[in-house]
């Protein structure tokens, strides 16, 4: 039995971060639309909406906020892309993607994370455990702790346990969540008067283009299907015309329009940001995020020790 | 700061949580892990606890257990069996839930009349435990969770104490959320033992609803009328996913040939449809249920019964269906105690305290001394005392946690301060479970639909109809 094997090995520290080497867009983009097509393929029945409503309300009780700094904002958005990147590694559901970023969200909320500043090899830790777990809860095939392995580091599969752990008991076991997606269908039916599969595949997308900067417990689940149906048909909606359409909408009623429509202006930011790359060719590497996260990168196993136990230490109060 | 931290120096060797414990002795074993007996060195209270085996090496935290504990954390019902704590093991990483102690559970209920009193459960019984499970399942299935493996030993029922007789729907091991009543949940592995098993999902439905409990309602209350299994169909083990003739022949045999006008869903059904075994070609007898169950054929007993045993899941009765059943509205009535009658002159069953294995320790290892069950005819109170009283041992006291102690400790509790601390309440290993906001919301919400859901004590029917 080896003894080193208690401490995440550090072994490998090559930051190769080309987001070109994933630019298999196209044919994945068809696949995408199939695999949406399965998530979507849920009940929409008033009853079930409510119930879900009523989930979500215990669960967070978020606003928008806008404390959390730049480092774990950069950290966060590595965190994400790497989660994305392994999704379509994998093949993974779109679901899958989302749940493991809403765990990471909720773990960030519940833990201070200035002390994960600058230890990529901690953000990585903790994605890979998020995304095992999202896999666990949603996917029917489960991969090995061993085949998650990065790029960049090399985790033992008891480090990756370990994490798990420490994200279960930092969201207290509450793995079910609720997505926006459950929604889509339902407030497309109500919100729209032509809702076709065009529009919900578009909602889904503006979700996925945003989902790197949109922390997902700003907003609820429900919050974000109502503006994504509503960005996906009309580009050009104002807080008022957002509280108009809202209000004909019983299940709607519930929702705070002011986030429908931050949520909303967020989502119609972004593809505009997006739309202003591709425009331009090929999408640069964001430089920012990854020149933050290597230069630190070179962390001595002290250092896991000091994040962790600060992390623990330091709770956010609710 | 009392964390859960193992080793240290001197005294116990065993994390903190392991020490607010006194183990009686092991109860329990299965395919999951083992469950220990054990009580609480404070209150005394008596607490089952469930290890979860180790997952695979490399699995990481096991997708079992997950659910299970996310499941149990989201349920807050008095039918529904309730996670007091999780504790983990830092050392080897293992699970243990903490549960309230049920005594009893249908399996041995309907074995001591079977076995040893010969004599059928007397009706006010029977029906107090079927409105009481109906009324767990009510609450599960109006939150969305199918149970999945209902079956008399997954039903349990409390012991002395202020909840005694009072019904407890346990192991969500193979619960699911169902996002949509139509998502798939094929899994690789069984579902549901077989002889609770829907027709549909032997079938090979691949969709299918909360109707399958339902079906499984309806073969334990015809056990627990009958005291036999309705239908003891022999396991096919090939695969999997085996095709059940055998089991299926017990249902038709009993219920008749299933007819597309019967059930208009089965010609879709994969087996029914490939007909491989020629089971289209087989016709059975209308037997008819009666022969089968002993009671009277125009009896609101026999009508709720073949309302769940219906062969169309879309017609079979739901759980708030069955709960307004005139069955249920009529002598005797059903009551929170199920296990002592209210009305005078009705005897009392005494039944027997639930084995307990004192050799055994929290890792489940036999000490050398062979095992000497405790289990008496007679312990209908003070059946825990029964436990204890465990003849001239040394053993259960103390536990022995030598299993825990296989990794040595240097390394091990830099790491492990995390997620020890990080688990629920900050000065313990444990997580305290707050009864979830979400889940009394939802009662509330309950409450506005239907005055006799979701509340801590299931509405029991009114006299009204008497005379």
């Amino acid at each position: 039995m080896a003894d080193s094997g208690y401490m995440v090995s550090l072994s490998t520290l090559i930051c190769k971060e080309h987001e070109t080497c994933f630019d298999v867009q196209e044919t994945e983009e068809e696949e995408e639309e199939e695999n949406a097509k399965v998530m979507l393929c849920e009940e929409d029945s008033d009853e079930y909406v409510e119930m879900l409503l009523n989930r979500e309300s215990c669960f967070c009780s978020a606003t928008p906020d806008a404390a959390a700094g730049n480092s774990v904002n950069s950290a966060r958005s590595d965190a994400v892309r790497w989660i994305l990147r392994t999704k379509a590694f994998f093949g993974f559901s779109m679901k899958t993607a989302y749940v493991a970023v809403i765990y990471l969200d909720h773990f960030f909320m519940h833990r201070t994370t200035d002390s994960i500043k600058g230890k990529s090899w901690a953000i990585r830790l903790l994605s890979v455990a998020c995304l095992s777990l999202a896999v666990k809860m949603e996917e029917r095939k489960v991969p090995a702790l061993s085949e998650f392995q990065t790029e960049d580091y090399r985790f033992d599969t008891e480090a990756i346990q370990r994490m798990e752990l420490l994200v279960l008991g930092t969201l207290e076991w509450r793995m079910s969540m609720v997505t926006p997606f459950s929604y889509l269908s339902h407030f497309a039916s109500k919100l729209q008067q032509h809702a076709s599969e065009g529009v919900l595949w578009k909602a889904i997308k503006l979700v996925f283009a945003s989902i790197e900067v949109m922390n997902l417990v700003d907003y609820r689940a429900s919050v974000i299907a109502a503006a994504a149906v509503l960005a996906a048909s009309d580009e050009g909606l104002t807080q008022k015309s957002v509280k108009s359409k809202m209000s004909t909408v019983s299940s709607c009623r519930s929702l705070d329009t002011d986030h429908v429509f931050s949520c909303y202006s967020l989502l119609i930011h972004e593809t505009q940001k997006e739309k202003l790359k591709t425009s331009k060719g090929l999408a640069p590497p964001d430089h920012s995020v990854a020149d933050g996260l290597s230069v630190d990168s070179s962390v001595d196993t002290d250092g896991t020790i000091s994040f962790v136990v600060a992390s623990s230490k330091r709770r956010r109060l609710q | 700061m009392g964390d859960g931290r193992s080793g240290g120096g001197g005294g116990v060797n065993r994390p903190a949580w392991l020490q607010q414990y006194d183990l009686v002795g092991k109860i329990g074993e299965g395919t999951y892990g083992l469950v220990f007996l054990a009580r609480t060195s404070l209150r005394k209270c008596c607490i089952a606890i469930k290890k979860f085996k180790q997952s695979k090496e490399g699995d990481g935290v096991s997708p079992t257990a997950i659910r299970e504990i996310m499941l149990l954390r989201e349920t807050c019902h008095e039918n529904v069996v309730k996670l007091v704590n999780v504790h983990i093991n830092h050392v080897d990483m293992s699970l243990y839930l903490a549960f309230d102690y049920a005594e009893y559970d249908l399996y041995e209920i309907i074995r001591h009349h079977r076995e040893k009193l010969s004599h059928s459960i007397n009706q006010y019984t029977v029906k107090s435990l079927l409105w009481q499970l109906l009324n767990g399942l009510n609450y599960l299935h109006s939150n969305w969770i199918i149970h999945r493996d209902l079956k008399p030993s997954n039903i349990l029922v409390m012991g002395d104490g202020e909840e005694h007789g009072v019904v407890k729907i346990a192991d969500f091991g193979l619960a699911r959320i169902y996002q949509a009543p139509l998502k798939p949940l094929y899994e690789n592995g069984v579902v549901v033992t077989i002889w609770y098993r829907a027709p549909e999902l032997l079938l090979g439905a691949k969709h299918y609803t909360s109707a399958v409990d339902m079906w499984a309602v309806g073969c334990i209350f015809a056990e627990l009328l009958t005291l036999k299994p309705l239908f003891q169909g022999v396991e096919a083990k090939a695969t999997p996913n085996s095709f059940q003739l055998d089991q299926l022949d017990k249902i038709f045999k009993v219920l008749g040939h299933p007819t597309p006008e019967r059930w208009p869903t089965l010609v879709n059904l994969p087996y029914w449809q490939n007909d491989q075994q020629h089971i289209q070609g087989h016709k059975y007898d209308n037997h008819g249920l009666h022969n089968f169950v002993t009671v009277p054929q125009k009896s609101p007993a026999y009508d709720l019964l073949s309302k769940m045993l219906e062969y169309d899941s879309r017609k079979r009765i739901t759980a708030t269906q069955a709960l307004e059943h005139e069955y249920f509205r009529m002598d005797p009535l059903p009551g929170r105690n199920a296990l002592v009658p209210s009305q005078p002159g009705e005897k009392i069953v005494n039944y027997p305290a639930r084995p307990v294995d004192t050799t055994a320790d929290f890792e489940g290892t036999v000490a050398v001394q062979p095992s000497q069950p405790v289990s008496s005819g007679n312990a209908a109170s003070g059946n825990i005392a029964a436990a204890s009283v465990a003849p001239s041992r040394s053993m259960p006291r103390s536990m022995h946690v030598v299993g825990m102690q296989r990794m040595p400790n240097t390394g091990m509790s830099t790491f492990n301060v995390a997620p020890q601390a990080g688990i629920g309440a900050p000065s313990s290993g444990n997580i305290p479970i707050p009864r979830g906001a979400a889940v009394q919301a939802h009662q509330q919400q309950l409450r506005r639909k239907d005055p006799s859901m979701g509340m801590q004590n299931p509405g029991y029917p009114q006299q009204k109809r008497r005379f």
